[in-house]
């Protein structure tokens, strides 16, 4: 019976990836060096990582185009920033009202019509309206992911807590928890592998439904960047744009993967 | 002290096509402090619905529960409850998972951790403390929620089924380790079992249920801890046979014209 608990250690990126990923980049570079396709339609990686380099932390011609001194960070630092914040709030509220809407019928017949309409609604085509009602600011692109990501949040929250063993509700009750360590405890830990996978599909989805909704009208933000170096047919800093995007959702990504990993290792293996 | 009272309880269900149906009805049953009691009776007579009731996890639809006179309002950390699934939190390591109860309660870390270390050991866990749940086997998983429920010191101890799923080995160690954590602190145990054997091993006293209702209650006055030797004297075996009768095993028994 002398067991320890031994984690693994476990890379955060798999291998196989990163050879995926050096692949890709090689295709690139032939087609690119051996003019497949002209310049414009694909600049070679070379020049794309110039233009990041040169762009990154400061760029006066991004500056040209209102888009801030920041460069291509400053750019992203908005972009991110939007995404976290709505994602955050999504969070608190999704789960809130899944929990609820899984515990309380009455509360079920009134919220599901809800979120279910919001989750049909054409976000893209309804952009517009955010603009109208929030105007250029971050509000409106903050407002329009969080009508996207809740509508997930709500759902996976819902399901995990109406999935959830009543045997560990009623143990807890007979231990002593109260209502509030029975949600916290109970429902919020045993529901949290399910709502993680929740939030990770909110966010994979939130990075190009925020640069979209940049383009409707937002101060800066990569959105803005694409939409205006594909105006001066500038490819390189498109590619460039669209490359750092890619860049930190997928480093996002890893990292809350990692976290939620961790956070849900009690979780049980596949073991026969 | 615990004294257990039910009075004319009953519970009702709705079935989802309407019907209406009573799991327990009209039971009165005294239960003496200190007193191990075995609830028997086949599959779907109430047993889990009865033990449901007097752990305040439902309001019983009539009838008064009560504990050394006072009427039950909800669950309680006085009232323990062994559930025949896992209940286990998968969620929380072993140690935290024995101190949970007392956490609820506020009792300091230090001091709770100490607690559950002590039953811990006591259920010869005490080298899996770190360890999450999945790691450990069925029978350890039981282990544990005894430990825990002992952790929290009810006074009374409410059991379903709790060895059911479990090898016999294994099962039969559980008993010894009960009966062992009973002496010490002598809650008032209401376990739950369809199995005639481990209610004879463990009772003071075995109440049937059928269809709802008490049908019968028999004291059991062999002398404690059982052996297999003592468990087949005339007066256990003479137990032994009503109660199977009771369980519809009438043809395993020869003497068939003994009174129930
Ligand atoms: N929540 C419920 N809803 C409807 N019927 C129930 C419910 N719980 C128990 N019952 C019914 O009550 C009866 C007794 O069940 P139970 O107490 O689980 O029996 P036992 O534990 O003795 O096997 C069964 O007929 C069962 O179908
Ligand atoms: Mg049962």
């Amino acid at each position: 019976m002398a067991r320890t608990s031994l984690s693994v250690a476990r890379l955060p990126v798999d291998p196989l990836g990163i050879i995926g990923l050096l692949a890709l980049v090689a295709l690139w570079w032939g087609l690119s060096q051996f003019h497949f396709l002209s310049r414009l339609a694909l600049p070679p990686p070379a020049g794309v990582a110039a233009a990041i380099t040169q762009n990154f932390f400061s760029s006066s011609y991004l500056a040209n185009y209102h888009l801030g001194y920041g460069g291509l960070a400053g750019n992203l630092a908005y972009t991110i920033s939007n995404v976290v914040v709505a994602l955050a709030v999504s969070c608190v509220v999704g789960v809130a009202l899944g929990f609820a809407s899984a515990r309380v019928e009455l509360f079920r017949a009134f919220a599901d019509p809800i979120m279910l309409t919001a989750g049909t609604i054409p976000i893209l085509v309804t952009a517009p309206f955010f603009l109208i009602w929030f105007g250029t600011s971050r509000s409106a692109q903050i407002a329009l992911l969080i009508l996207f990501d809740v509508t997930i949040v709500y759902l996976f929250a819902q399901r995990a807590a109406a999935n959830l063993d009543p045997t560990y509700v009623a143990a807890g009750r007979t231990l002593g928890a109260g209502p509030m360590r029975i949600v916290s405890d109970v429902y919020l830990k045993g529901a949290l592998p399910e709502v993680f996978g929740g939030i990770r599909i909110a966010l994979a989805g939130a990075w190009g439904l925020e640069a979209f909704s940049e383009l409707l009208g937002a101060p800066k933000g990569v959105g803005r960047v694409i939409q205006a170096m594909a105006a001066e047919m500038d490819s390189q800093m498109v590619f460039a744009a669209i490359m750092t995007l890619a860049a930190v959702a997928v480093a996002f990504d890893v990292a809350i993967g990692g976290a939620f990993d961790f956070i849900t290792r009690w979780r049980r293996r596949a073991r026969l | 002290m615990a004294e257990v009272e039910l009075r004319n309880v009953g519970q009702f269900f709705r079935r989802s096509g309407g019907a209406l149906v009573e799991a327990v009805a009209d039971v009165s049953l005294v239960i003496r402090s200190h007193e191990f009691v075995c609830l028997i009776g086949p599959s779907g007579c109430g047993k889990t619905t009865l033990l449901q009731l007097v752990a305040g996890l439902t309001p019983a639809s009539q009838g008064q529960i009560s504990v050394d006179g006072a009427a039950i309002a909800g669950p309680s950390p006085e009232r323990g409850l062994v559930f025949q699934r896992d209940s286990v939190f998968p969620w929380m390591r072993t140690i935290d998972n024995v101190s949970y109860g007392l956490k609820c309660r506020g009792v300091e870390k230090t001091k709770r951790i100490e607690i559950a270390r002590q039953y811990l050991r006591q259920v010869g866990l005490g080298d899996v403390e770190r360890s999450w749940p999945r790691e450990l086997s069925g029978g350890m998983l039981k282990r544990v929620a005894v430990a825990t429920v002992f952790a929290n010191s009810p006074r009374v101890l409410l059991m379903d089924e709790p060895f059911a799923a479990l090898d016999y080995v294994t099962k039969l160690q559980l008993h010894q380790l009960l009966l062992t954590l009973w002496e010490q602190h002598r809650p008032t145990v209401l376990f739950v079992t369809h199995d005639v054997d481990e209610a004879m091993l463990l009772a003071d006293r075995i109440v049937v249920m059928k269809e709802g209702r008490v049908v019968d209650d028999r004291k059991i006055t062999l002398a404690r801890r059982r052996t297999v030797e003592s468990l087949a004297l005339p007066e256990a075996v003479a137990h032994k046979e009503v109660l199977l009768r009771h369980l519809g095993l009438g043809e395993l028994v020869q003497d068939r014209t003994a009174p129930l």
